[in-house]
């Protein structure tokens, strides 16, 4: 894996600095990328790994903020493991994470086939789907709680002029987990749009040239050509999302409050409240570090997929 | 299919697409200027006819606007400013120098793209308040000083930098500090001008941080003065937070439409690695 | 060798958190202990500074700001102190603060605690006993019992009563005429069905809307005669038949379309407001703290309120709600009169009939009743006074257990689950109550 991404990095046999044979220079030279990367490190060692290894640390303690520390080794883990709702909490985790990916990616990829045409009303259209994009979340949170009011919300009124039933969007245990779905989708699919379709443009022509001489069909241009070729960009948006629905709290807090039932409880959500609404710090690290560990897992996923794919370049 | 009934489908679908994206957004303006009776009739009325601009009024009043608004301001520029001095180096070194440790401190980077506010916060508040900076713009700014996602990207532009541009420079004996500023810089814009975006859209949106690290409005940030529109005992009014919704998404919305054309080419640059 | 290296980068990174958690610890106990002054001028000349922190924004923002400045005016001229008011969010998001503030030695010298709040400074010992100012200052006969149920512990006063309210039931007397009942309202349950069925019957709407809100429930369950928790706090009562029969006569309710029910998460998204607003309910239950803003929504869509009792099933009875103002143990001796100053002035006679008149909480003394303030208000709203009649007669307090803030999560969720999810009432209550017994013992 490491020899892939210096290959990648340095294409050369012998990098260009090193050339010079003066001893200081050298030693200069040595010291000059830790240099480079020194400001950007010290703000994330200060700034998120130390309190990732407080909140590791704290994780084998009993602690309320106010009393003493008590040192309680892994119980706090032995609790949690034990706890029906902490599975219950994962899995509205990775259920809001797979949903959102699936929608947010599938039509992501339709869009982008439906706008590839590089005309006038296409580009506005673009713009449009990427509007909510640049919105901040919180706002997008207050717009759809309205949105979704059972009574008196714009949905449920165009539903009924539908003469369809209405729907108890946020709730409704069985639901309201898709309507948080549905606003992280409406967010964030623009973006995801936006990469599609420029790695859709930056396919090289004579390969569709080629295919149309094939007469193959439009179907499997789309499965032989433009899925693999726009792959790399694929696996960036599922990390780019992928990352932005583990770190899900702004919308649950505000439209649900993880209910209805706890039905959407999810994983940052719930250490946000065991902490800091019940004060049970050593508790809550302790899911923040099962957190961890699966942040941690996807980033050695990233690393190993991105050494596979060296060769693309 | 025929031809006809192909672009009517088209249109269709694309007045869809509009009506999905931009109703929501006319519902929030729409909101704001309507009386509380007037937002909660049924049926609802798409038009009003005497908005209530009121509601502005109140909301600006509610709360200490222009204080907050300045706090936005400099926090977010201070953020930007920030992060062009770490981001842009470390970009750098990643991408173009080899070094002891590349592979595990870019991994230890990614990682901490990851790491959400809410479970960091508590330490690097108890630090703050220890050197007695709670309520102070550095609280706000230093922790966002850098951001591991911008050096990702930036690496990644850096990298596809053509390696004979570099080697001509160094025939020209031009200095690290030149190649960058003279080389990689302007090659990389349209991807610095999209993480300047980015930096800028989130900070000023980001409301979590802003209210943990503060206990009083003298650096309290936008986001955190509309929330008190909306924490209220008693009911949420929504006339009220939709135009304070308004007031915060107004900036964004603008800068959106004045420049889209290039917030699009720059997003587009960004992906087309 | 890529292990060996790995290893030291490990060891590198873990020697950099250490320093890191050193350096903090050592500049640890911060040499202004107590109160941070935003100023920086903590104490120029005679001036005490103090910082007094409130929750929400609202009526309730305009009441602490207005009250603040007035003390500044008058007492803190006069006696050379300043306090600045300063906003923490809901009265939770308050509490964490709080807590934060502790660890971090920067809270401030007063404060506003929600009254379920109160239990957990309470155990951790951070509030300032009272009783010498109580007993030199205050006429403690003047405070309406119910009132002192959360702030006084034992004898001693950690506390005072600030702005404080009780769940009452609003009703749409114009809709109740148009559907021919007495617009005084339903004096007991089976009133309360009755009302419900005509008004649905009448007018097709819902005859009362509410939502799940473990404050209602501990005010029906009073009504039954029960409380929320056991006298010592150790275990909860959920799954006494009386309970079953409560939610059992809402969810017969509900099914019949009497009522509207709205999930626990409401307090944010507001259905209930929306349902009064817009006439489509005629009666519904919230906190008395919320009726200056019902007032005036209801004038500008035209239609009259008025507020009666939380109907009775065996008595009248009502949990009380909203916050009191503490002084923390963090305050030194010297800023510890003048801090008390400010609490005194802010629940003082005449400052709590202006609070209640601006927010709707009810006010904390029986002499309040006499001023002109409150005799206006009476006569032309006398809806407060029916709020403040419940009080008096049949308030009581809420649970001081420091968990019981977790706990109020698991009733919610158990009422959510009954009223939304159609769960089975006697098994899901069973549940709760095990929960939230484990919970309270934690």
């Amino acid at each position: 894996m490491k020899k892939g991404v210096v290959a990648l990095a340095c294409p050369r046999p012998r990098p260009f600095w090193s050339r010079t044979r003066e001893k200081t220079k050298t030693a200069g030279r040595r010291m000059l990328p830790y240099l480079l990367i020194a400001p950007a490190m010290v703000v994330l060692f200060v700034f998120l790994l130390y309190p990732i290894g407080y909140m590791v640390f704290l994780s084998f303690f009993e602690w309320n903020m106010i009393k003493p520390m008590e040192f309680v080794g892994l119980q706090n883990f032995i609790t949690m493991f034990k706890d029906p709702a902490f599975f219950q909490t994962l899995l509205n985790t990775l259920q809001y994470t797979f949903f959102t990916l699936l929608f947010g990616m599938g039509l992501a990829i339709l869009a982008a086939l439906f706008l590839k045409k590089n005309t006038r009303l296409n580009r506005f259209l673009q713009s449009t789907i990427f509007m909510p994009y640049v919105m901040p979340l919180v706002s997008v949170a207050f717009i759809w709680m309205w949105l979704m009011d059972t009574d008196y919300g714009l949905l449920n009124f165009l539903l009924q002029t539908l003469h369809l039933p209405t729907v108890d969007w946020l709730g409704s245990t069985s639901v309201a987990m898709y309507s948080l779905i549905l606003v992280s989708v409406w967010k964030c699919v623009g973006y995801n749009t936006l990469i599609i379709l420029s790695a859709m443009q930056a396919v090289p022509n004579y390969l569709y040239e080629a295919a149309s001489l094939d007469r193959a069909p439009a179907r499997r241009t789309f499965f032989k050509i433009t899925l693999p070729m726009i792959s790399p960009s694929l696996f960036f948006l599922t990390l780019m999302n992928l990352i932005a629905c583990f770190k899900v709290f702004e919308t649950v807090n505000l439209m649900t409050a993880g209910g209805p039932v706890n039905a959407t409880t999810t994983l940052v959500y719930s250490i946000y409240r065991d902490g800091f609404q019940f004060y049970k710090l050593g508790y809550a690290s302790a899911e923040g570090v099962v957190l961890m560990v699966i942040i941690g897992i996807c980033t050695l996923l990233y690393f190993g997929v991105l050494s596979k794919r060296v060769h693309y370049r | 299919m025929p031809k006809p009934i192909r672009s009517t489908a088209r249109w269709i679908v694309s007045i869809a697409i509009l009506l999905v994206f931009f109703v929501p957004v006319y519902w929030m303006f729409l909101t704001a200027i309507k009386t509380l009776g007037q937002c909660y009739q049924t049926p609802p009325s798409f038009w009003v006819s005497s908005p209530v601009w009121e509601n502005f009024v109140n909301a600006i009043n509610a709360i200490p606007f222009w204080s907050m608004l300045k706090n936005s301001i400099i926090v977010t520029l201070g953020v930007l400013l920030c992060q062009c001095i770490t981001v842009i180096p470390a970009a750098y070194a990643f991408a173009r120098l080899r070094f002891k440790g590349q592979n595990v401190l870019f991994g230890i980077t990614l990682a901490t793209m990851m790491i959400p506010a809410q479970l960091i916060f508590l330490p690097v508040f108890l630090m703050f308040s220890n050197m007695g900076l709670i309520n102070s713009y550095a609280s706000l700014i230093l922790p966002h000083a850098t951001s591991a996602f911008a050096i990702f990207m930036l690496r990644q532009t850096f990298k596809q930098v053509p390696e004979e541009l570099i080697e001509a420079a160094r025939l020209d004996k031009a200095s690290q500090w030149k190649i960058i500023t003279r080389v990689m810089l302007p090659i990389a814009r349209p991807t610095l001008v999209t993480l300047a975006l980015l930096t800028l859209i989130t900070t000023w949106s980001d409301y979590f941080w802003p209210f943990v690290m503060t206990t009083n409005n003298d650096v309290r940030t936008l986001p955190v003065g509309i929330s008190m529109l909306r924490i209220v005992d008693g009911g949420v009014q929504y006339p009220l937070l939709m135009a304070g919704n308004m007031i915060l998404v107004l900036p964004v919305l603008i800068a959106f439409f004045v420049a889209h054309k290039h917030i699009i080419k720059a997003f587009t640059y960004m992906g087309d690695k | 060798m890529k292990t060996a290296f790995l290893k030291r980068m490990i060891a590198v990174m873990l020697a950099a958190i250490l320093v890191f958690s050193l350096a903090s610890c050592a500049s640890g106990q911060p040499a202004s202990q107590g109160s941070q002054n935003s100023t920086g001028t903590s104490q120029n000349g005679d001036t005490i500074e103090l910082t007094f922190w409130y929750s929400f924004g609202g009526a309730n923002q305009v009441a602490n700001e207005t009250l603040t400045q007035q003390f500044n005016d008058t007492i803190g001229k006069e006696k050379g102190i300043h306090v600045t008011a300063e906003y923490q969010g809901s009265y939770n998001e308050t509490t964490a603060k709080l807590q934060a503030a502790a660890v971090a030695g920067t809270m401030p010298d007063v404060s506003v605690v929600g009254t379920t709040s109160m239990g957990i400074f309470l155990e951790n010992g951070q509030l300032a006993p009272l009783n010498t100012y109580v007993e030199r200052d205050l006429d403690t006969s003047d405070f309406f019992e119910g009132l002192l149920k959360n702030t006084v512990k034992d004898g001693t006063w950690y506390g005072v009563p600030y702005l404080c309210s009780t769940p009452i039931l609003y009703l749409n007397t114009t809709l109740l005429e148009k559907a021919g009942l007495d617009p005084a309202g339903p004096k007991t349950w089976d009133e309360l069905a009755e009302y419900c069925k005509t008004i649905h019957d009448e007018l097709g709407i819902y005859g009362l809307s509410t939502y799940s809100y473990e404050w209602f429930l501990e005010a029906f369950m009073l009504e039954y005669g029960i409380t929320m928790l056991n006298e010592d706090e150790t275990a909860c009562n959920l799954a006494a038949p009386e309970v079953v029969e409560i939610m059992q006569y809402f969810k017969d309710l509900k099914d019949a379309g009497y009522i509207n029910w709205a999930p626990s998460a409401d307090e944010g998204t507001g259905q209930i407001t929306a349902d009064y607003t817009n006439q489509t309910c005629a009666m519904w239950f919230s906190s008395t703290s919320g009726l200056s803003t019902v007032l005036q929504v209801a004038e500008e869509n035209g239609f009259e309120v008025g507020t009666c009792y939380i109907p009775a099933k065996e008595t009248y009875g009502v949990p009380i709600g909203g916050c009191s103002l503490v002084m923390f143990e963090s305050v030194p001796e010297e800023k510890r009169e003048a801090a008390w100053e400010f609490i005194k002035f802010m629940t003082d006679t005449e400052q709590t009939a202006y609070a209640s008149k601006t927010t709707g909480y009810v006010p904390l003394r029986a002499s309040a009743e006499e001023t002109d303030t409150l005799k206006e208000l009476y006569a032309e709203f006398p809806q407060y006074k029916v709020a403040l009649d419940q009080l008096r007669d049949y308030s009581t307090g809420r649970p001081l257990n420091p968990n019981y803030v977790e706990c109020s999560y698991e009733i919610m969720a158990a009422m959510d689950a009954i009223m939304v999810n159609d769960a089975d009432i006697a098994t899901t209550l069973q549940q709760t109550a095990q929960k939230v017994d484990a919970i309270l013992n934690q």
